[in-house]
C-alpha cells in the first residue's frame, strides 16, 4: 500500500514548508497548492486521501471550497485549518462537509494524530450530501 | 351728578330754599310794604344777591353737566337745559338791575348798575362762548379721542368758568355785598321788617357761601370721578392709564395713584418677564434634552459600531499573532521531531524563529503604538525639523529593510528648504511605512521612487512603486488596521497592516493628510503633505 496522499492548500509559504517538510518525514506523499481556485481540480477523481484546508485564502473561503467539494459528490477527507477559534467558525466549517478542524497554532503531534486518525476511517462510505 | 342728588333729569337749583327763581312776585311784596330808602336798598340788594347765587348755582350746574359727558356718556340735554337755567337767571338778573336803574337819579350809581348790566352782558356773551366750545366734547368721546376732549374740558370749560363767569359773579356779589352794608350803616331805625331783612340776609349769605361751596365741589367731584375712573380702568387691566389733575391735594392723590399704577405696572411686567423667561428655560430644556437624545442615539449606534470594530479587532489580531506563532512552533517542533535533521535544517529553523520573533515583536509594538494613540498617551514633540534630514535618514533605513531581489530605490530631493514644526522620529516612521510597503511587496526588477518635495506651504513625500497598485476599494480601505490588498496576502512578509494607520495618525499629529493614488496595475502613489513652519510660508 503506498504512502497515503495529502495535499496541503495553504497560502503562507512558512506554514506551508513546516507542513509539508513534517508530514513527508512522517512518510506521506504530500503536494502544496496555495490557491484556493486550483484546489477542486487537483482533488477531482481521488488524487488524494486528505486535503488540509486553510480556512482564510486570498482568492477563497475554505468553508466554500469544502461546500463545492462536496457538492460535486467528492467524498476526499478534509481538514480544515484556520486562525480563528470561534466556536461558530469551528461550526461552519464541519457543516461545511469539513471532517476535522484545527485551530492555529497546533501542536504538530495533534495534527499527525488527527490525520491519522481520519485516515483510519477504511474505505469511507459514498457521502451523500451533507448540505445544510 | 347734581349736587343734592335730584334726579338727573332735575338737576336745579340743588336745594332750593322755598323762594323759588320768581323774583318778580317777591319784588311787588317789597313795593307796598317798604318805604323807607334804607329797607329798599337793602331789600334789592337781598334780591340781587340772590339772583347772583342762581347765577353761580346755573353755572356750576352747566359745568357738571359738561363734566358729566366724560363719566355717563354723550347725553346733552341736561347740558341744555342748564344752559337755559343759566341764561333764565342773568335774564332775571337783568330785570333786576334794570330795576334798579329805572329807580336811581345819583348819576354815578347809575353809572355803576350800567356796568352791571355789561358785566351781565359779559356772562352771557361767556357762555356762548363756553356753549360753542363745548361742542366738540361729545363727538370727541364717542370716536374714542378722551385725551382730546379733557384738553378741550380743561382748556376751554373748566378754566373759563373759573376765571371769567367765576371773576364775574364774584365782583357782582362784592358790589352787592357792599351795598347792604351801606344800607345798613345808612339805616337809623331798625324796624321790624329791617330785622327780618336781616335775617334774610344772613340766610343769603349762607346760600352765598353755599354756592360757593358747589364751586368748590366741582373742583372736587370732577378729578374724584377721574380717579374713580382711573381705578376703574386699572381694574379693567389698563395699566397704562394715567390720571392727570394739578391740583394740590388731589394732584398728590392723583400722583400717588399713578405711583401705584405704575407699580402694579412694574410687577406685572415682572411676572410676565419671568413667565416669559421661565416659557424659554423649558423650551431651552425641552430642546437640549431632544438634542441629548439624539446624541444618545448617535453614541449609542457609535457604540455599536465600535463594539462591533473591537469585537474584528480581536479577531484580526488574534489572527495576526496566531499565523506567525504557527510557523514558529509548527517549524521547531517538526526540526525537533526529526531525528535526521541536519545542521542546514537546525539553522534554517533558528533563522525562521528569530524573523518570526521581529515580526511579532514589532506587531506588538505597532498594537502598543495604536493603543496608545487612542489613549492620548503618545507624546508628539514640537520642534523645528528639518525635512531634508528626516529624509536622508529614512533613505538610510531603507537599506536595511527587507526586500525583494532586483528593486531599485530612486530618490529625489528638492533643493528647496523644507522645515517643519514636528516629531522628527515620528516623521521617519511615518515616510518609512509606504516605503517599507512599496519596496516589500513591489515586483522584482522593478523600481520605487521616493521623493521629498515643496510647493505651495506644502512639504510632499511621495512613495510610488510599479507594483500590483490598489482598486479603488482598496485605496479608501488601506488605512483600516489589518487590511491588506488581495495581492499583498503573502504572510511570509511582516507587516500586519497596522503600518498605514500608524502613518495616518501620525500625519494627522502634524496637520498633514495622506493620501494613496493608484491605478490597479500600475503602481500605487502613497503622498504625504505636511504644511511648511510659519517662518518659512
Amino acid at each position: 500500500m503506498s504512502a497515503p496522499s495529502i495535499l496541503i492548500v495553504e497560502d503562507d509559504a512558512e506554514i506551508a514548508e513546516f507542513l509539508s517538510f513534517g508530514l513527508s518525514a512522517e512518510g506521506y506523499a504530500v503536494q502544496v497548492e496555495p490557491h484556493g481556485a486550483q484546489m477542486l481540480e487537483r482533488v477531482s477523481g481521488g488524487a488524494f486521501r486528505l486535503v488540509i484546508l486553510d480556512r482564510m485564502l486570498p482568492d477563497a473561503e475554505g468553508v466554500d471550497l469544502c461546500r463545492r467539494l462536496r457538492a460535486a459528490g467528492d467524498g476526499t477527507l478534509v481538514l480544515m485549518l484556520t486562525a480563528r477559534d470561534a466556536l461558530e467558525e469551528k461550526l461552519d466549517g464541519l457543516r461545511a462537509g469539513a471532517d476535522d478542524y484545527l485551530t492555529k497554532p497546533f501542536a504538530f503531534e495533534e495534527l499527525l494524530a488527527r490525520i491519522e486518525a481520519l485516515l483510519r476511517r477504511v474505505s469511507p462510505p459514498p457521502r451523500e450530501l451533507v448540505i445544510r | 351728578m347734581s349736587a343734592c342728588g335730584t334726579a338727573p333729569t332735575n338737576p336745579r337749583q340743588p336745594c332750593d330754599d322755598g323762594h323759588g327763581r320768581d323774583g318778580h312776585r317777591n319784588r311787588n311784596r317789597r313795593d307796598s310794604t317798604v318805604g323807607d330808602a334804607n329797607q329798599r336798598e337793602l331789600r334789592s340788594s337781598y334780591e340781587q344777591i340772590r339772583a347772583i347765587n342762581f347765577i353761580a348755582a346755573w353755572a356750576n350746574d352747566y359745568s357738571e353737566q359738561v363734566a358729566e359727558l366724560f363719566i355717563l356718556g354723550t347725553d346733552e340735554t341736561e347740558i341744555d337745559e342748564a344752559r337755559e337755567g343759566l341764561l333764565a337767571a342773568l335774564a332775571v338778573k337783568a330785570d333786576l338791575v334794570a330795576e334798579e336803574i329805572a329807580y336811581l337819579t345819583d348819576e354815578e350809581e347809575i353809572a355803576g348798575e350800567q356796568d352791571e348790566l355789561r358785566r351781565i352782558e359779559a356772562m352771557r356773551r361767556t357762555l356762548d362762548e363756553l356753549d360753542l366750545a363745548r361742542r366738540p366734547i361729545g363727538p370727541l368721546l364717542e370716536e374714542g379721542r378722551r385725551e382730546e376732549a379733557e384738553a378741550i374740558y380743561r382748556r376751554d370749560i373748566e378754566h373759563q368758568l373759573d376765571a371769567v363767569l367765576g371773576a364775574l359773579i364774584d365782583t357782582a356779589t362784592e358790589i352787592e355785598q357792599d351795598e347792604v352794608m351801606e344800607a345798613i350803616a345808612g339805616s337809623m331805625v331798625l324796624s321790624d321788617q329791617m330785622r327780618g331783612l336781616a335775617i334774610a340776609l344772613v340766610a343769603t349769605a349762607a346760600l352765598l357761601v353755599f354756592g360757593n361751596a358747589l364751586m368748590v365741589q366741582r373742583a372736587i367731584s370732577r378729578p374724584v370721578a377721574m380717579l374713580a375712573e382711573g381705578a376703574e380702568a386699572v381694574a379693567r387691566g389698563d395699566l397704562s392709564h394715567v390720571v392727570r389733575l394739578e391740583r394740590d391735594e388731589l394732584g398728590m392723590l392723583a400722583a400717588r395713584f399713578n405711583l401705584m399704577t405704575s407699580q402694579i405696572r412694574e410687577q406685572r411686567d415682572r411676572l410676565l418677564q419671568a413667565k416669559s423667561n421661565l416659557e424659554q428655560q423649558v423650551a431651552e430644556r425641552t430642546r437640549e434634552l431632544r438634542a441629548r437624545g439624539a446624541e444618545l442615539e448617535a453614541a449609542v449606534t457609535r457604540l455599536r459600531e465600535l463594539d462591533a470594530n473591537r469585537a474584528q479587532f480581536f479577531a484580526d489580531i488574534s489572527h495576526e499573532l496566531r499565523t506567525p506563532l504557527t510557523v514558529l512552533r509548527g517549524n521547531a517542533e517538526v526540526t525537533l521531531r526529526s531525528s535526521d535533521s541536519t545542521p542546514e535544517r537546525m539553522r534554517q529553523t533558528l533563522a525562521q524563529v528569530v524573523r518570526k520573533a521581529d515580526q511579532m515583536g514589532r506587531l506588538v509594538e505597532d498594537l502598543l503604538f495604536l493603543s496608545r494613540s487612542e489613549a492620548g498617551t503618545i507624546v508628539v514633540e514640537r520642534k523645528h525639523v528639518d525635512l531634508h534630514e528626516v529624509f536622508a535618514e529614512v533613505l538610510l533605513d531603507s537599506q536595511s529593510l527587507p526586500r525583494k531581489a532586483g528593486i531599485t530605490i530612486s530618490p529625489q530631493q528638492t533643493s528647496d528648504p523644507a522645515m517643519i514644526e514636528g516629531d522628527a522620529g515620528r516623521l521617519r516612521q511615518a515616510f518609512l511605512i509606504p516605503l517599507d510597503n512599496a519596496i516589500r511587496l513591489a515586483p522584482e526588477g522593478t523600481t520605487v521612487r521616493v521623493e521629498l518635495g515643496v510647493a505651495d506651504g506644502r512639504a510632499s513625500v511621495t512613495v510610488r512603486d510599479e507594483g500590483p497598485g490598489f482598486t479603488p476599494e482598496e485605496a479608501e480601505r488601506a488605512f483600516v488596521r489589518f487590511f491588506r490588498g488581495a495581492t499583498s496576502r503573502g504572510r511570509s512578509g511582516r507587516g500586519a497592516g497596522l503600518g498605514l494607520s500608524i502613518a495616518r495618525w501620525i500625519v494627522d499629529q502634524h496637520g498633514g493628510t495622506i493620501t494613496i493614488g493608484s491605478t490597479p496595475g500600475r503602481g500605487a502613489t502613497v503622498r504625504i503633505d505636511l504644511p511648511l513652519a510659519e517662518a518659512q510660508t
